[in-house]
């Protein structure tokens, strides 16, 4: 774990998040549906996909947001920009502060209802991004990082 | 030269015939459905296409006009839109002067100026003299500049080493040695591809794979040209096809793989001939081609990484290509990687390191000598002190000539990893497959062979860290080996999977801009001690 972690609030939005983009798991259920009223398949199928769906959408409701979160972290120094993040795949990215292009903040109607917001560094080829940061800090981040990335003479 | 200024006239001609390029497709499916019906609108049709695409090739001509200033040139461009691109020196990773068929006709040559990032636009000024170019391309290559901002140590320490006399590297190797007879060239080192290496690049390119598919699918498009009577006439001309069906299959086959194994030497030779690679100052100059001679540029402080491939149909030959990646590329281009020697012989390399780049640390990879003892010791990092090839005042932890380098490979605890790997890639589709078609249960004899890219994987694992650079040998069907500066890195990370934790192995990736993409080099399994110093390497 590295120092940082990311907002608490990150669970409650990415719960509504996952809440509303979740609801595209009973789509093969529905079409299921859709298929018996037309006479192709017994009924037996849109039900058993639909339990299904409601089985993983109650997990990811449930667990995933705080999994997720606990297993977020970063770290920010005059190096460079530390990230771990993963459940299953643990992933640890270091991108140098002397690489970054430019540093851009996002925010989505979730996120803003919840004070949060996401930083993304890009370098030349690729960008990173750390998601759910309290708006100040990540305001203040990017300040900070604009400010080195400043002080870099080299050239992509 | 300083005032705006149009293109010479024939850049209509090769306006107009890009545009008829961008829209083959379109000429292909018109031609197709209009050779079907017979009404005159079909001619009006393609009248009208190649009228609009006069037009715009003319207009586009019309429209294009650059300015060159001092340290930057200004382009505007656009028919209905005005475009106005200023590309600053800065900001040129590459510059390409070509000459394409028509401009040979007409003594001109084609200039395009490569910057870096993904939303940039392509700049090309397809008419000039190549006077005109020399002097644009001298203008946006900081050659003798004194560009302070940008000059990182690394060209410093190249400009060092151009300025070292070349000691005799060229008795045991085939490398051309450098032109002394003109007295005016300061000893640029030169290397050229043989006619006979060309020879060898083509027959070994690989690349009749590719054209064997777009072949093979035009032939599926010809289905009206197969009809019982063509084939009853060319099974005729053939005495040893006795059964026209089975045959006929095999000899339509046969004669596509053949077709297009001629036509990749024929593309191969087309695009390598005369192959040069040449030293200037600070910058490397490449030549090449038959029909279009295409002149590249690269200024040394714009190379990204350096990688070497051995193919599959090469390595047994000892021969391999080195390419250089840069940031460079142009919109909507396929990436192809600059090559920096097409075809050399693996054993030639390191002499070809010390004439071109001659400042790069590991550039023998990890010598034979190392890689035993690492095969030899129990631990998977070695450590141990070298003497640096580089003048010690241009290291930053240099001690007297000696500089630490540590080489790492993959574990022991996972080569068995490595063994499985590519068994999966056969084996889930098949356990999927089997309850339908029992048959598949054949595959389990891709065992073999994917058992066996495994364990040369593994073998071919290894990784070499310096001061400055970084050298990485992994296999992706062909062997690879890249060599990244360490300032040229733009991540650096690792992942672990829940398999892995068990045994505490990890997968290291680094990434360098190669064009507008990433290019994402990762080694697998590596230890958690390897890991570690890896990454503290890089952070450090």
């Amino acid at each position: 774990m590295l120092e940082e972690r990311i907002h608490p609030n990150a669970i409650p939005a990415w719960r509504l998040q996952f809440a509303l983009s979740g609801l595209f798991l009973f789509i093969p259920a529905a079409f299921l549906y859709f298929l018996h009223t037309k006479e192709v398949v017994a009924l037996e199928w849109a039900i058993g996909t639909g339990i299904i769906a409601i089985i993983f959408y109650a997990l990811i409701v449930a667990f995933l947001p705080q999994l997720r979160w606990s297993r977020w972290s970063y770290q920010v120094d005059d190096k460079g920009i530390q990230m771990r993040r993963g459940i299953i795949w643990v992933q640890h990215t270091e991108v140098p502060i002397n690489r970054i292009q430019h540093v851009d903040t996002r925010q989505g109607p979730i996120y803003r209802s919840y004070g949060l917001s996401v930083i993304r560094f890009s370098n030349a080829a690729t960008s990173h991004e750390i998601p759910a940061l309290e708006e100040d800090l990540s305001q203040e981040l990017k300040d900070k990082i604009t400010d080195m990335v400043r002080l870099v003479k080299e050239d992509v | 030269m300083f005032e705006f200024q149009r293109l010479h006239w024939v850049a209509s001609i090769t306006g107009v015939l890009e545009v008829i390029k961008q829209n083959v497709l379109t000429l292909v499916i018109v031609f197709i459905v209009g050779s079907r019906n017979e009404s005159p609108y079909f001619l009006w049709l393609i009248g009208a296409g190649l009228l609009s695409a006069f037009g715009l090739g003319i207009l586009g001509w019309f429209r294009f006009k650059y300015q060159l200033l001092e340290d930057e040139i200004h382009i505007h461009k656009g028919i209905f839109v005005q475009k106005k691109l200023y590309i600053h020196k800065n900001r040129v990773q590459v510059t390409e002067i070509s000459a394409g068929i028509i401009q040979r006709i007409f003594g001109l040559v084609s200039l395009t100026i490569q910057t870096a990032g993904g939303g940039s636009e392509r700049a090309v000024l397809s008419a000039l003299d190549a006077e005109t170019a020399r002097t644009i391309v001298d203008v946006l290559n900081p050659k003798n500049a004194e560009e302070s901002e940008f000059n990182s140590e690394l060209s410093q320490a190249e400009q060092q080493i151009s300025a070292l006399p070349n000691q005799g590297e060229h008795s045991h190797t085939k490398l051309s040695p450098p032109d002394n007879h003109q007295p005016h060239t300061t000893h640029n080192p030169e290397w050229t591809l043989s006619n006979k290496r060309l020879l060898y690049l083509a027959l070994t390119s690989g690349e009749f794979g590719i054209i064997a598919t777009i072949l093979g699918t035009i032939l599926g498009q010809l289905s009206d040209f197969i009809t019982d009577e063509n084939i009853q006439w060319i099974v005729d001309r053939i005495p040893l096809i006795q059964q026209p069906g089975l045959f006929f299959v095999l000899f339509s086959i046969a004669s596509v793989i053949l077709v297009s194994y001629l036509l990749s030497i024929v593309s191969s030779i087309v695009r390598y001939y005369g192959f040069t690679i040449r030293k200037v100052g600070k910058e490397l100059h490449i030549s090449r081609g038959l029909l279009e001679r295409i002149q590249t540029t690269v200024p040394y402080h714009r190379i990204q990484a350096i990688s070497s491939t051995e193919g599959l149909l090469r390595q047994p030959f000892g021969l391999e290509s080195i390419s250089i990646i840069s940031a460079g590329h142009q919109q909507g281009q396929q990436q192809r990687s600059l090559l920096a020697a097409p075809l050399i012989y693996s054993h030639e390399r390191e002499a070809f390191f010390q004439q071109f780049f001659g400042s790069w640390e590991l550039a023998q990879g990890i010598s034979q000598q190392t890689r035993q003892e690492l095969q030899d010791s129990t631990q998977d990092v070695l450590s141990s002190v070298h003497e640096s090839s580089i003048p010690p005042q241009n290291l930053l932890e240099s001690n007297d000539g000696h500089e630490l380098q540590t080489y790492a490979k993959a574990p022991g605890k996972a080569f068995f990893r490595y063994l499985r790997r590519p068994n999966y890639l056969w084996l889930f589709p098949t356990l999927l497959g089997l309850y339908w078609l029992p048959w598949l249960a054949w595959a389990a004899l891709l065992s073999i062979p994917a058992t066996l890219y495994g364990w040369i994987s593994y073998k071919d694992t290894e990784l070499g860290l310096s001061s400055k650079h970084l050298y990485i040998r992994y296999r992706v069907i062909a062997r690879k080996q890249i060599w990244i500066p360490k300032i040229r890195i733009q991540s650096i990370g690792n992942s672990q999977h829940t398999f892995q934790k068990r045994k505490k192995l990890y997968h290291v990736m680094f990434s360098v801009v190669s064009g507008s993409h990433e290019l994402s080099v990762r080694v697998k399994d590596f230890s958690f001690n390897a890991m570690n110093l890896i990454m503290n390497w890089f952070h450090r």
